[in-house]
């Protein structure tokens, strides 16, 4: 007589697919799914001339809002530029805008983190209250302060949110740090003699790795946002330069007027990438979970 | 001036720390002091603990000790201090002749101790970097103290595998691919890179399974054998401390209660507190009894 | 009639690489009032059968066999009938007593809980608690009962746990090395409460363990489990001087003895096996001082000889080389 230990509805494929299931991380259909999106999204954006057959910032009044053709594969925006080529050179700045800001945090994120684990004391108390101070300033603010100072485009914002994700980062990979700093491998390490940095260069940093992978995968989405949330404002990149969040805003008026397809394509490919990436970060950080020493 | 009868020498050993604790927990101790409104749940009270008192021994060359204690009895934070993982608050620690200072030292002197005294821990499933091979976690300590060719290199990680009962195959793989046996191996090879007097073994075996503490028990009285090292054996179990030290002290909360001989102290034990340790071990014919001890611990 | 009744139970748990075998066809009765050692080393399946008593394992584990508590079959209850069973019939004791217990609840609301849910009042419930917290050793129970478990040592809170188990009265009492967290004073304590409690209520009890010395102490019959397979299943009694198995005795002779320090210790090459690493024929052929090649390609049967059982094809041709102790000293030679 076989039984199992809890009723099995969920049949099959489903299942696999909704659970978080031991098998290799590339097995994982959600895994694949994602990160081949976000390969293909940055393929769009690195070739973006090849892809795009018409100039994103050639206006034509007269042939503006129009819904999707052969002409325009997406259809015209308010000025008659084409859609579908503002969409894909979008995909550059709206790519490259938080892959600066995660990849400027997490570095000095990590090095906060792990020069805090290691040397604790007033050193790590010193980090982590002003990171606390930080972690406390909306990150929209900073972005608006910093703009107010630098003008807009995309450099202000970048700065002022990479300062913004700092901290929170900071703490993830300080938290995880701190565990493995705790760990006997360590200790060997500083009984056998090695150098201080050495113990953190070669052992800590590669052992936090994997959690900051998932954290700056899942924070891509955050900053994406915030970067498109200050574009939409007209703080960050400035018309007519294509960028999603920007459109999502310059396409606004033209839904009262009926024609939402602005807007809405370029809100779809924001949604359409955070989703993705989030994803990802989170099969990323289940698998983690499961990863057994 | 050079003592060549002790490897290892520990005299007055003391370490108090702070704690803090909620003055009602159970931690709480008759010493603490009142505040003015007496003593409330949530006040932040410092108190100093022992966590150990006044330790001194002597090892010789090629002999082996053993401290045997329970939980509390500071066994472990003994080891930590001769290692440097802690600093005592008082006493001195002489290893091969040379002071061990209280103060944290830089990287170069403790590179020079890491020749003297090396530890293998107790868990073998975190005391190796899960994400190096073995051979490069052996070749990380040879490069770091010997100046060597590759292949002089190579030969040495090959030799100190087989030493310790592991081979080639075993070389590039992670930990993760090995048993805890074979973990612990790996770490007592690893240990045994940096060619020490001493060797601390922090419960080495106690999370082995029977017959693979078997096997490590007589590995480890083999490289006594073969190259005359120390060791400082911690463990909990008397039956293992029989089999692998000379040597024996007998730690309570912090305080040696009892040294001597093994065989000495273990057939005719002085103190109440080592007879108590030694009825409580299951051996043939033996049967659980209460210790003299009324409140339940 | 026996209490518990193991019948040929085999299971399989779920992993990356498919379903792998833990436990394979172990059959094993509990007596009224028996205790039984369930003991081998790591992987033997032994933590995994106890579970499946009480039908504890893990999420898309699949089972085979049946295991039958006082006539009903366990593995096929229905979930009012399985609640009934683990309030009522059955109580486990885990080897960490802190993980085993709600950090945020006092000792005294934990123990009343699940008599107040069977149906005693909460004045009935505090005196039934009180009793057993004191016949497990605990003194100043008043206190006690409203502290909070991160207030009492291990010892204590193992035998809090105890207390909890014994205070539904329970017919079977399934211990999953209560006491390897414990230092060995303590141990000895707890375990002193433990058996005489037990026996005076007439409890069943599985003890699962690595120590074999222990459980001889305190068990009627000791059960021997390797990678998943119940290879001996003999009295506690003499189990020092004739094991039915090879492993049996060599794991009794390769633990050093605080009396004496052997030369060498008897070692068992290789290390113990997990349950799916297991081939063809016996699964410690690989391991054993006696195996021929009829072990290495038939797997031998739980088969009855004198008092015990014993899968071995050798066990009667061995008769006098399974004394532990003789093996020691040939081996201190």
């Amino acid at each position: 007589m076989t039984t199992t230990s809890a009723p099995d509805k969920i049949k099959g494929t489903t299942r696999r697919l909704l659970s978080r299931s031991p098998t290799s991380v590339w097995r994982d259909p959600v895994v694949i799914v994602s990160s081949s999106f976000i390969f293909l999204l940055v393929c769009v954006a690195i070739f973006a001339p090849l892809i795009a057959r018409q100039n994103p910032n050639t206006a034509n009044i007269l042939a503006g809002n129009q819904s999707p053709s052969s002409a325009h594969w997406l259809g015209t925006d308010s000025f008659g530029e084409d859609l579908f080529s503002r969409l894909v050179y979008g995909a550059r700045l709206s790519l490259l805008g938080p892959a600066m800001i995660i990849v400027i945090a997490t570095s000095f994120g990590t090095v906060l983190a792990i020069a805090a684990a290691w040397f604790g004391g007033v050193f790590d108390q010193v980090v982590s209250r002003v990171a606390d101070i930080l972690f406390a300033f909306p990150g929209l603010i900073l972005a608006m302060l910093s703009v107010a100072m630098f003008g807009p485009g995309l450099i202000a914002p970048v700065i002022a949110l990479s300062i913004s994700y700092t901290p929170y980062l900071m703490r993830v990979i300080r938290a995880e740090a701190i565990r493995q700093r705790n760990l006997p491998y360590i200790a060997a390490c500083y009984v056998e003699g090695l150098p201080a940095r050495t113990i953190c260069r070669r052992h800590l940093l590669p052992n936090v790795g994997p959690l900051l992978l998932v954290q700056a995968t899942l924070s891509f989405g955050y900053a994406l946002v915030d970067l498109a949330a200050i574009s939409y404002l007209g703080l960050g990149v400035q018309s007519p330069t294509p960028e999603w969040g920007l459109m999502v805003s310059t396409g606004q008026s033209s839904i009262l007027a009926g024609y939402p397809q602005e807007s809405l394509f370029a809100g779809a490919m924001i949604v359409l990438t955070v989703v993705a990436f989030n994803l990802l970060g989170d099969r990323l950080a289940s698998r983690r979970g499961m990863d057994r020493v | 001036m050079v003592d060549v009868d002790t490897v290892l020498e520990v005299s007055g050993l003391t370490m108090e720390f702070a704690i803090r604790g909620d003055a009602r927990s159970k931690d709480s101790g008759d010493r603490v002091k009142s505040g003015l409104l007496g003593r409330r749940r949530g006040d932040v009270v410092t108190r100093s603990v022992t966590a150990v008192k006044d330790v001194s021994f002597t090892v010789a060359p090629g002999q082996s000790l053993a401290i045997v204690g329970e939980s509390g009895s500071g066994k472990t934070t003994v080891a930590r201090m001769i290692v440097g993982l802690e600093t005592p608050t008082q006493g001195r620690i002489i290893v091969a002749g040379s002071e061990r200072s209280g103060r944290r030292v830089g990287s170069r002197e403790r590179k020079r101790r890491a020749r003297e005294v090396q530890i293998v821990f107790q868990d073998p499933y975190s005391s190796l970097d899960p994400r190096m091979t073995i051979a490069a976690c052996i070749a990380e300590v040879l490069k770091l103290h010997f100046d060597q060719t590759d292949e002089v290199r190579a030969a040495r990680i090959e030799q100190l595998l087989e030493q310790v009962g592991l081979d080639k195959r075993h070389e590039n793989v992670l930990p993760k691919a090995l048993s805890g046996g074979q973990r612990q191996r790996v770490a007592i090879a690893r240990a045994l890179a940096s060619e020490p007097r001493v060797l601390i073994c922090d419960e080495a075996v106690a999370s082995l399974d029977v017959s693979i503490q078997a096997q490590v028990l007589n590995l480890l009285s083999d490289i006594r054998e073969q190259t005359g090292v120390s060791y400082l054996f911690i463990s909990h179990d008397l039956a293992v401390v029989r089999q692998v030290s000379d040597e024996v002290i007998v730690m309570r909360n912090g305080e040696i209660v009892e040294k001597g001989r093994t065989e000495d102290v273990l057939r005719s034990p002085t103190t109440l507190y080592t007879k108590r340790l030694l009825a409580a071990i299951p051996r043939e014919g033996w049967h659980p009894t209460a210790s003299s001890q009324d409140e339940a611990r | 009639m026996n209490v518990l009744s193991i019948n040929q139970l085999s299971m399989d748990l779920p992993t990356a690489s498919g379903p792998r075998r833990v436990i394979h066809e172990v059959t094993l009765d509990v007596g009224e009032g028996e205790a039984v050692g369930l003991v081998g080393e790591s992987g033997a399946g032994k933590s995994m059968t106890a579970r499946a008593v009480i039908r504890l394992v893990p999420r898309g584990a699949r089972t085979q066999g049946d295991i039958t508590f006082n006539g009903t079959s366990v593995l096929s209850m229905g979930s009012a009938t399985l609640r009934a069973y683990r309030r009522r019939d059955v109580a486990m004791i885990f080897q960490d007593p802190r993980a085993a217990i709600n950090p945020v609840r006092r000792i005294g609301d934990f123990l009343v809980e699940s008599l107040i849910d069977r149906g005693d009042s909460e004045a009935s419930a505090l005196m039934v608690v009180t009793e057993i917290l004191e016949s497990v050793g605990i003194t100043d129970v008043t206190r006690r009962l409203r502290q909070y478990p991160h207030e009492l040592s291990g010892g204590l809170l193992q035998r809090v746990m105890i207390a909890a188990a014994l205070a539904i009265e329970p017919k079977l009492l399934l211990a999953d090395e209560p006491t390897t967290a414990l230092d060995v004073t303590t141990q000895s304590d707890v375990m002193v409460n433990l058996d005489t409690q037990r026996r005076v209520r007439g409890l069943a009890m599985i003890f699962v363990t690595h120590d074999l010395e222990l459980a001889s102490a305190v068990c009627d019959r000791i059960a021997v489990m390797y990678a998943g397979f119940l290879v001996e299943d003999s009295p506690a009694e003499g189990l020092h001087r004739q094991a039915l198995h090879p492993y049996t005795a060599a794991l009794l002779a390769s633990r050093p003895s605080v009396n004496a320090r052997e030369r060498r210790l008897v070692a068992i090459p290789g290390r113990p096996l997990s349950a799916f690493e297991v081939e063809e024929g016996c699964a410690f052929a690989s391991r054993c001082p006696f195996a021929q090649e009829r072990c290495r390609v038939e797997r031998p049967l739980l088969r009855t000889v004198g008092r015990g059982r014993v899968a071995c094809h050798r066990t009667e041709e061995l008769q006098g080389q399974l004394d532990a102790n003789k093996m020691r000293e040939d081996a201190r030679g």
